[in-house]
């Protein structure tokens, strides 16, 4: 690992107009990500969770700049890369390649596998001759059969459609892949061969993965760090194990209890904690913070201050002013992390 | 960090996987060469298909015909001869300006118009000229409709809008109406577009008029499919590789459009060759003396009671070559249907 990180998000802020009337004025905003601050070093695995419209989506196609954003900046190997045109982004983009969820539409069915492989082998210079054995061995990288070479995408199946997407991301030879849920659409068994797969070429290839889910178990396993969002904002962020064994912000918790457990003996036994309700309108967050109508643990604070991102012990994260899972010693050697939204308080959780 | 998948666990994500669902269809057959394979089996498709090539072929040897068996060119006036039928010599056109009908002899084997002019020569010259409008039409309508269609449905927003309403004030008009208004005023000052300049009485007056006439009615349904295609994820997959917004027109978006574009061709094809026959019969279209079913059914129509072969002649080739564009479409419509998967055979 480097000192500088591979990518660095620094209060990102993706606000999406509302348009009203005949003029299409922007009347109001979308926060779909709001102050979101993250850093991702080389060849580690972020995994970003959190329930439908909570902007995880959003945060990744922004990084892969097919969003703009409206704020902060994104950072590449420290090269500014939040505005930069097609042209100046021309290397980076290669280096930083996407992963979509869909793998049916993410392929274009008028174009065979091997022609859907060579603009992106063309663009890094391969020469036309080429293309042919280099597009086989990307083929054969991702576990599938060369001589699909010549197959439309509507020939194969889900599983082996998103190899191919994998492969396609491949052909740049990028360092970072941002995966928008790319096993959500597939079948249990294929998950598990696609994160399989996934994890064996981040060994061979030194990559790193922003790996986008709302599956916390998928999330549990490919993950190095995990940040969880809520409503456009990052609530936790912290080590993959830890997240599981110790949430420190109510979501989390939530999150983690909505996991079904196979076993119903198991199940029974266990408490949920139910979070009720809806999440609020993007367009008119709450104020404070923005799980207070929802929490149960939510006092007057909550509704008033937006609670700073809190660093406990091992880089466990959390922006709550009534923290979980923490002891009295842990809060009071916690301090205010300097990834915290701008708008947040200087207020630290009480021990 | 291994997880433990119910099925497939024998795979570590190398090799093929498990349960590898077979083609649904021959491997690597692309679209057309499966509608090909439809079309192929459709036996009324393809005779159709035929009787409009045949057409077309003989309207291409016109000239050997005028030159080596009718012996007259389309122009020719032949008005104070008289011919042998059988045994008896008769004019031409009679005293009473009534022309001879078909003769079923080399010259005027169909008899001669008005003017003393041999029909069957002047529909295969006719025949030429409304196939060459008809044809270079449908060329214009698809290449303005499919770069208005792309960039208006790619770009969306004010360039959407100032092209959208372009199309809406071609299409506000009735196409003949407007076709007949250009017609008449470009018939006689032609066309001045800077480096293109076309003369009045030039074919390619009626072809441009049709052509342009006709873009809205390809543009509006491309539009409307680049609309949905820009927002698939495979643009959102070239765009992260770094391909230019031309790059993803015509690289990505263009091929998903060419089975509507293929289909659209014959109907337009059909279309223009009936719209330069209107023009043409109500003398907006190919000016005289020039040939085309459309003038020769004009000029003929004074004669309906006495020479109905005149009109006659021309119309019923001018139906012939429709219906067999006609019926063409609609095959190669089928053959794309994607409803009419079930026929598919290996």
């Amino acid at each position: 690992m480097s000192d500088t990180p591979l990518l660095e998000v620094e209060h990102l802020e993706v606000l999406f107009p509302v348009r009203r009337g005949l003029l299409g004025r922007a009347v109001e905003h979308v926060h779909a990500v709001d102050d979101v601050t993250v850093a991702l070093s080389e060849g580690e695995t972020l995994g970003v969770v959190g329930e439908s419209g909570c902007g995880k989506t959003t945060l990744i196609r922004c990084l892969a700049r097919l969003v703009e954003s409206t704020g902060g900046t994104i950072r590449f190997r420290g090269q500014d890369i939040t505005r930069a045109g097609r042209r100046e982004l021309g290397g980076v983009r290669a280096e930083l390649q996407m992963v979509f969820q869909d793998p049916q539409a993410s392929l274009n069915p008028r174009k065979r596998v091997v022609q859907i492989l060579a603009t992106p082998l063309r663009r890094r210079g391969v020469t036309r001759a080429d293309v042919q054995t280099k597009a086989r061995e990307l083929l054969e990288r991702v576990g599938l059969n060369p001589e699909y070479l010549n197959r439309y995408p509507h020939e194969f199946s889900g599983g082996q459609r998103q190899r191919v997407g994998i492969a396609r991301a491949l052909a740049l030879q990028p360092r970072l892949i941002l995966l928008d849920e790319p096993v959500s659409a597939l079948d249990v068994s294929i998950q598990a061969q696609v994160i399989n797969l996934l994890d064996e070429l981040q060994d061979e290839l030194g990559l790193s993965y922003v790996f986008v889910a709302h599956d916390l178990s998928v999330v549990r396993h490919v993950s190095d760090r995990i940040a969880v969002m809520y409503l456009g904002k990052i609530v936790e962020v912290s080590p993959a194990e830890e997240l599981y064994t110790k949430p420190i912000h109510p979501y989390t918790g939530a999150l983690l209890s909505a996991i079904p457990i196979p076993d119903p003996r198991e199940n029974h036994t266990r408490t949920r904690v139910v979070v009720q309700g809806e999440p609020p309108n993007p367009v008119a967050p709450p104020p404070g913070c923005r799980f207070h109508t929802r929490c149960q643990f939510a006092s007057e604070i909550c509704s008033r201050v937006e609670p700073p991102q809190v660093e406990y012990a091992r880089g466990h994260m959390a922006a709550c002013h009534h923290p979980r899972n923490v002891s009295a010693q842990e809060i009071s050697s916690a301090f205010r992390s300097e990834t915290s939204p701008r708008s947040a308080g200087q207020e630290l959780p009480a021990p | 960090m291994a997880i433990e998948p119910a099925i497939g666990s024998e795979l570590p994500g190398g090799g093929l996987p498990a349960g590898f669902e077979g083609p649904v269809v021959a491997p690597g057959l692309g679209p057309y060469q499966l509608a090909w394979r439809r079309l192929r089996r459709n036996r009324v498709a393809l005779a159709f298909g035929g009787l409009f090539v045949a057409i077309v072929v003989m309207c291409l040897l016109a000239p050997v015909y005028a030159q080596d068996i009718a012996h007259t060119s389309p122009d020719a006036n032949h008005i104070t001869e008289t011919i042998k039928v059988g045994s008896k010599s008769e004019e031409v056109v009679s005293a009473a300006g009534i022309p001879i009908g078909p003769t079923w002899h080399a010259r005027f084997f169909l008899g001669a118009d008005q003017n003393g002019r041999d029909v069957a020569v002047r529909l295969l010259y006719g025949g030429r000229n409304s196939l060459f409008i008809g044809a270079v039409a449908t060329l214009i309508t698809m290449l303005l409709a499919v770069m208005v269609g792309l960039v208006s449905g790619y770009f969306r927003g004010p360039i959407d809008g100032v092209l959208s309403r372009l199309m809406d004030v071609i299409w506000a008009y009735p196409a003949l109406l407007l076709g007949v208004a250009l017609g008449v005023v470009l018939a006689v000052s032609g066309l001045n577009l800077g480096l293109f300049q076309i003369q009045g009485n030039s074919l390619l007056v009626p072809a441009v008029i049709v052509g342009v006439v006709y873009v809205p009615y390809v543009a509006k349904p491309l539009r409307g499919q680049v609309l949905g295609l820009r927002e698939k994820e495979f643009i959102d997959a070239s765009r992260a590789q770094g391909l230019g917004h031309v790059q993803i027109m015509l690289g990505e978006v263009l091929p998903n459009l060419a089975s509507t574009i293929v289909v659209l061709v014959p109907l337009m094809l059909a279309n223009s060759i009936l719209l330069e026959a209107s023009l043409s019969f109500l003398g907006a279209g190919v000016q005289p003396p020039n040939p085309s079913w459309g003038t020769m059914i004009g000029d003929g129509i004074r004669f309906i009671p006495a020479a109905i072969h005149t009109t006659l002649v021309p119309g019923i080739m001018l139906m012939l070559t429709v219906l067999g564009v006609n019926v063409l479409g609609d095959g190669v419509r089928d053959a794309f249907d994607p409803r009419a998967r079930i026929r598919v055979e290996r």
